[in-house]
């Protein structure tokens, strides 16, 4: 044992990395660079810009296949770019290199008509015989069901990034961009969270062309239109407005169109985040767009007159425009019979007050207006407290908070322990808390039912919404009674119906009430719902005839 | 610094004003800070202090699983003081918490006092915030303290249900009647009727009599109240189950040949004009006086009528609508006009005879005309009391009467608790009796 | 200012009188008429529908234009600006005297050792709030709360049916026919909701459909201020009715379904709270509106934190500083009777002056 070595002064080495600030960002901070450069005839030329812009010597998964391209028995360089992984090698090969490479009866055929000399060699024609030439890869030598000719550079490293596949012809000043993505992806599932016990099973996917065909195969009709809107100018994250020309508003469309195209971002990879970009204000975190994972829903919506938006990469839509009662509504509802699906939205609408409210009322009624208990139940409180050495407020923010730590760490926690959270959760909340005198039972039921009604709510960000506004009704009831209550419903109120979303008030149809053709709260049976919501204004006002059930009533529409 | 944290600074800034502002409400009216009273006596003090007030609280270890079965259902603490609010204050600062009447459930005033007058506070009472309106007011006999210590739980594990429920039975009775201190209070205000309240009294099979509440006075009238029953200290021998059976006509709180646990009854009614104690309605008196009002659903009617039967004949009667009631001016004197429709069956005969049988003396028609007769002499008698020995309204007649004049000053006028004493009255009572027992000899 | 629909024009209107009626103007009838007050609210109310009458048959030339435009075309700028000032000044007051009383209530109840200028600061900031949302949020909520608190009124008046003397509404003609019919008629006060029509055509998405909806809010107003009165007329007798607190509160107290549901006194208040911030939204922003029209501010948003430290000061000055019986049964009535005959007249003057010379108004 080395004594010296022991009481030897060592310095500490901290690793020190600080990343330099720069104060006051310009609006010329922004990644506002755009690549001008078109397509060179050159093929050295774009092998070097695709080399330097796709840094193709340190990325590794960047493959550029050089190789020599047979057109009309005759040789030209070539070269093809994609992305590992994100492109189907198998298609590459099977359909762009093997007829591209391999002496075939495409590439050897040489019709009359046309003239295939390299435009190097017959520098007069070239216009015309690079196009011809072209054309004629086009047509003839790349079997491919999605393939189109592209000269902006802009177009073409976006679609690299997106898993296609670029060939460069030398001689030619157009690339040929083909659709060969093959990366791997998520197989349509079920909901996550909206399930359903009658409806369909399926849900969005992150690929947006898989969510979009869902919507295609659900909707079966033509005038769906599905636009195709790139936001971010790094990420280019492909998004899709979708609508039926033929029922939604225009003006609705034309403003969704406007506020999609009007983002100056570098990159967006969440509908979450979308939603935050084009929804009409800040509105205190109350959710004003509907998001969903169901294309059913969806399906439903565009039906009403609604637009969807679909962002690549992420398995929520969005619809456009919402309103209180969507984030209240399941698509269970429709599933059901109306008086079950009533009473499942009184359920509901029960829930919703008792999640926002009960905390508040509680401690309202306790601190102040005890003669609303009834006599038993006052004194059961009573005895209930009599050991607990904390006020009423501290018992039940301690009790919230701890239910929300509970609820955070469910959602985290691997499913293997979260049954053992759940189960010490409920012990140390329930039993030994009150054993331990730290809360009264009264509170636990109070905190337990408020907790139950949140997970009645359907939509997951308006249920989180009231479990923050809770607190705030919390401490106004705490504050001053029900005279805090009251003055934080109105405000509450007053702010749910100020916000507006896309142009649609957020309590309609209750308020504007302007034909009373729109669906309220509570539904109709189906074959009542014949008109569409007014506050919509769809195009077609009317969604089904007045008698829809010909076999029943034998009447000429 | 940005107009977000700026805003959020003002609110937090406002939040901690209210707060404060309001903290000092919500430190005093917090449930951890209050406690209940549930009854409420009030009783006279001969020393300086006038009052002597007793409040009752609710034992909390009732409410609790752990509770010994030998702890007391009620805590009571008593204060001499000038008034009701003087003594509550006073009482703040004895129990350290602070006193809360918004679940009082019964205010009990004893005779004594009532005699003098409780319209000073009852009105006291009526402003305090916290006094439900539903609350019930209860003339003792005698010692209101004693009454609530002997107000106990029989039936029922918490006292306050027993408070809540026992007023009920005048629907099924007839016997007392649900009077709550908001309409008394109603009633009080206003100058051409009387009032009435409960009349609670001391059973004296079982209690240690310190009790003043001597077997009724039905002799005397309103003016000799003062005299009548004396503060005894002197204590009796509790005493046996009563012997004699007395009639229902003579029966009130205090007399009623009961034997039970509980040591207090409510029968009767008391009668106060301007807040003075009057006298009292026996049980028979009460049911007519509910039979008048409308309050009374159904009752038991005991026919003793020995040229007809052999021995009673008890008969239930519902009341099929409400009574018809109108006034008329004659002479300028008011001529009351009451018209009752009962439905009645018989429910229990004593001496078992077949009285469908044809050759008994008993028949559905007869049996209905003596029920007639004998409610309307009950009720008959009754009203020329309340208008020769009482000289009140007690029934509000003045409601129907006001009918009759154009406006308030032409009423005023008219004098109407004046006029009262003059009044004719004419009852008719329709009974239709039907058979209706389950077995029969 | 967003368009407004019919319902909610309706439901505004409604609103303004609501609030008088609850705290103020149904004391002052019972305690005035007495037995014959049922008549009176019938009497008044026959009286407000035939003077509403006259407001919308005189709009008619006027369909869609502003009270105040009008004035200037009778008076030009300077009677905009008296006329608008006067308006302006009755309804603050009007905003003053209902909230100082539901205060005053407020503080006996629930609050007595809380000082009662901080519960009158807690509904100003509501009112501040309330004009600062956008996209006429206040119109909206209130077109939401008015059917709960016309609800809530209806369940007094039933829950106590069993409490109720019918007797009460003798003597037919109460303090007589002077009380009932010619001293009655200034309980035409209640009514503000007929100020409130002046300002509304401007206002209306359907400008032709003026005269339905403010008939149709004064006939719901008036149903309303019966059953508020017959409540507290056929419930207690005289003496309650001249107390402190508003006489419906304590009507609420005698509401009981067995022995569970008591004392629902505080769900009303509760229900009482948001009704007079919806109250205090309506007439916030329609003053905002009156002093954004007389001195032509373009953006009225930062108006409303000094509108609201106006009104807090005219709350406390009443509370503090007046007799609170003379300025409601007194002052208040005189005001309101100012204000009406004032806007009859401007709107008289404007028809005369219309068909004489036949030019029109440019908005």
């Amino acid at each position: 044992m080395n004594i010296k070595k022991i009481f030897k002064y060592e310095p500490q080495h901290e690793y020190d990395f600080n990343i330099q600030t720069t104060e006051n960002a310009t609006v010329q901070d922004l990644n506002t660079e755009k690549i001008d450069k078109k397509v060179n005839t050159s093929l050295q030329v774009n092998l070097e810009f695709m080399q330097s812009e796709f840094n193709s010597l340190i990325s590794s998964d960047v493959i550029i296949r050089k190789f020599s391209l047979i057109c009309k028995n005759q040789k030209y360089k070539a070269f093809l770019i994609f992305i590992d992984g994100m492109a189907d090698s198998l298609n590459i090969n099977h359909f762009v290199l093997k007829p591209l490479m391999q002496r075939n009866q495409n590439n050897t055929y040489i019709s009359q008509n046309s003239n295939p000399t390299p435009a190097s060699k017959n520098k007069k024609n070239l216009p015309q015989n690079s196009t011809a030439f072209a054309n004629y890869i086009y047509n003839r030598l790349i079997p491919y069901n999605n393939l189109s000719q592209e000269i902006e550079f802009e177009k073409i490293i976006s679609d690299i990034n997106s898993g296609n596949c670029i060939l460069f012809v030398d001689t030619l000043n157009i690339a040929f961009d083909i659709d060969a993505k093959g990366f791997k992806q998520r197989s349509i599932d079920r909901p996550q969270i909206e399930n359903v016990i009658k409806g369909p099973q399926e849900a969005f996917v992150e690929n947006i062309r898989t969510n979009t065909s869902l919507l295609r195969r659900l909707v079966n009709n033509q005038n769906l239109i599905i636009e195709s809107v790139e936001i971010g100018k790094l990420s280019k994250t492909k998004c899709a407005l979708c609508y039926l020309q033929n029922i939604a508003n225009g003006d609705l469309i034309a403003e969704a169109k406007f506020r999609l195209n009007n983002i100056s971002i570098d990159s967006l990879i969440s509908s979450g985040e979308l939603e935050q970009l084009i929804q009409d204000g800040p509105s205190a975190g109350i959710p004003q767009i509907l998001s969903t994972e169901r294309p059913d829903k969806c399906v439903k919506a565009m039906y009403q007159g609604r637009a969807i938006i679909l962002v690549n990469g992420n398995p929520y839509a969005l619809i456009i425009p919402s309103v209180m009662t969507d984030f209240l509504a399941s698509p269970e509802d429709s599933n059901l019979v109306p008086l079950f699906a009533n009473f499942l939205k009184a359920i509901r609408l029960i829930a919703f007050i008792i999640t926002l409210l009960l905390p508040g009322m509680y401690i309202a009624v306790t601190n102040f207006h005890q003669e609303l208990f009834p006599t038993e139940l006052l004194f059961s409180i009573l005895v209930a407290r009599e050991n607990v050495p904390f006020p009423i407020i501290f018992e039940l923010l301690l009790m919230e908070v701890s239910f929300e730590l509970i609820r955070e760490g469910g959602l985290r926690t691997p499913s293997a322990i979260g049954s053992t959270l759940g189960i010490v959760g409920a012990l140390i909340l329930g039993d030994a808390a009150v054993a331990a005198n730290v809360v009264s039972p009264i509170l636990i039921i109070v905190v337990a039912i408020t907790g139950l009604s949140s997970f009645v709510i359907p939509n997951f960000s308006f249920g989180f919404h009231l479990r923050v506004y809770r607190f705030i009704f919390t401490i106004l009831g705490y504050i001053c009674g029900f005279l805090g209550i009251g003055i934080g419903i109105y405000v509450y109120l007053a702010t749910i119906c100020s916000i507006k979303c896309f142009g649609v008030a957020y309590v309609s149809p209750i308020s504007p009430n302007i034909s009373g053709f729109s669906l309220k709260y509570f539904v109709p049976p189906f074959w009542k719902q014949e008109y569409r919501n007014d506050f919509l204004a769809p195009k077609k006002q009317v969604a089904q005839s007045k008698y829809s059930m010909h076999w029943k009533k034998n009447v000429k529409e | 610094m940005s107009k977000n944290m700026l805003k959020f600074f003002l609110i937090v800034i406002l939040t901690l004003v209210f707060m404060y502002a309001f903290s000092t409400s919500y430190t005093s009216d917090s449930v951890d800070n209050i406690s209940y009273v549930i009854a409420l006596a009030v009783d006279e003090n001969d020393g300086d202090q006038n009052l002597q007030v007793t409040f009752e609280f609710m034992d909390t270890s009732t409410f609790s699983n752990e509770g010994s079965s030998e702890s007391k259902s009620a805590i009571i603490d008593t204060i001499n003081a000038t008034s009701i609010n003087s003594a509550i204050n006073l009482l703040n600062a004895y129990i350290g918490k602070q006193v809360n009447l918004s679940h009082c459930k019964v205010v009990v005033f004893s005779d004594k006092i009532a005699q003098k007058g409780i319209s000073a506070e009852v009105s006291e009472l009526m402003n305090n915030i916290q006094v439900r309106p539903s609350t019930n007011l209860i003339i003792c006999k005698g010692n209101a303290l004693e009454y609530i210590q002997n107000s106990t739980s029989q039936l029922e594990k918490i006292l306050t249900k027993y408070y809540d429920i026992f007023p009920n039975s005048s629907e099924y009775t007839g016997y007392t009647s649900n009077i709550m201190i908001g309409e008394f209070y109603n009633y009080l205000t206003t100058k051409e009727c009387g009032n009435l309240a409960i009349l609670g009294g001391l059973n004296p099979t079982i209690s240690p009599s310190n009790s003043s509440g001597n077997p009724s006075n039905e002799s005397a009238d309103g003016s000799s109240s003062g005299e009548s029953s004396k503060g005894s200290s002197e204590k009796e021998k509790p005493k046996e189950k009563p012997d004699n059976c007395t009639p229902i006509s003579k029966i009130i709180s205090g007399n009623a040949p009961i034997l039970g646990e509980r040591g207090t009854e409510n029968i009767g009614l008391a009668v106060m004009k301007d807040g003075v104690y009057l006298g009292d309605l026996t049980a028979e008196e009460t049911l007519c006086h509910t039979l008048i009002s409308g309050e009374v659903n159904s009752f038991l009617l005991t026919i003793n009528n020995t040229k007809i039967f052999k021995n009673y004949l008890d008969i239930e009667l519902f009341e099929n609508m409400s009574p018809k009631i109108s006034v008329e001016i004659e002479n300028d004197n008011p001529k009351i006009n009451i018209n009752i429709k009962l439905v009645g069956r018989i429910s229990g005969i004593k001496d078992g005879i077949n009285y469908s049988d044809e050759q008994s003396n008993l028949d559905l028609e007869k049996i209905s005309k003596v029920t007639e007769e004998t409610i309307e002499k009950c009720i008959t008698d009754y009203l020329n009391k309340t208008s020769t020995e009482f000289k009140c309204d007690i029934d509000y007649f003045y409601n129907y009467a006001k009918r009759r004049f154009f406006t308030v000053q032409d009423w005023k006028n008219y004098d109407w608790s004046s006029k009262y004493t003059n009044s004719k009255f004419n009852v008719n009572v329709e009974a239709k009796v039907y058979y209706s027992l389950l077995h029969s000899d | 200012m967003e368009k407004i629909n019919n319902k909610e024009a309706i439901s505004l209107t409604i609103s303004c009188s609501l609030g008088i009626t609850v705290f103020i103007s149904s004391q002052i009838i019972a305690s005035e008429c007495l037995s014959s007050s049922l008549i009176n609210t019938g009497f008044i109310s026959l009286i407000a529908m035939g003077l509403t009458l006259i407001i919308c048959m005189l709009y008619k030339k006027f369909i869609g234009i502003s009270f105040l435009d009008i004035t200037e075309f009778v008076g030009g700028k300077f009677l905009k600006f008296i006329v608008g000032s006067a308006f302006l000044f009755y309804f603050i007051f009007t905003l003053a005297i209902v909230l100082c009383k539901a205060v005053n209530c407020l503080q006996i109840v629930y609050y007595p050792m809380t000082h009662p200028n901080y519960t009158v600061l807690l509904f100003v900031i509501t009112a501040a709030i309330a004009c600062n949302l956008k996209n006429n949020g206040f119109l909206r909520a209130t077109f939401i709360i008015v059917p709960i608190v016309i609800v809530a009124i209806f369940f007094i008046f039933v829950g106590n049916l069993k409490n109720f003397n019918y007797e009460n509404i003798f003597p037919i003609m109460g303090n007589g026919i002077r009380a009932t019919f010619f001293e009655g008629t200034t309980n035409l006060f209640t009514f503000g909701g007929i100020a409130y029509i002046l300002f509304l055509p401007q206002n209306l998405k359907r400008p032709d459909k003026f005269m339905s909806i403010s008939l149709i809010s004064i006939a719901i107003s008036s149903i309303l201020l019966t059953f508020v009165t017959a409540t507290i007329i056929l419930m207690f007798n005289k003496n309650v009715t001249s107390g402190q607190l508003f006489p419906l509160y304590i009507a609420v107290r005698y509401i009981e379904f067995g022995t569970f549901f008591q004392r629902l006194d505080s769900a009303f208040l509760l229900i009482m709270n948001i009704a007079i911030c919806s109250f205090l939204g309506i007439y916030s922003n329609l003053c905002l509106g009156i002093i954004k029209e007389i001195t032509n501010i373009s953006d009225i948003k930062p108006v409303s934190f000094c509108f609201a430290l106006l009104l807090y000061a005219s709350t406390i000055l009443i509370d503090a500083k007046f007799e609170l019986e003379f300025m409601q049964n007194t002052f208040f009535k005189a005001l309101f009777f100012s204000v009406i005959a004032l806007g009859l007249l401007i709107l008289i003057i404007a028809n005369l002056k219309k068909s004489y010379k036949k030019i029109e108004i440019n908005n």
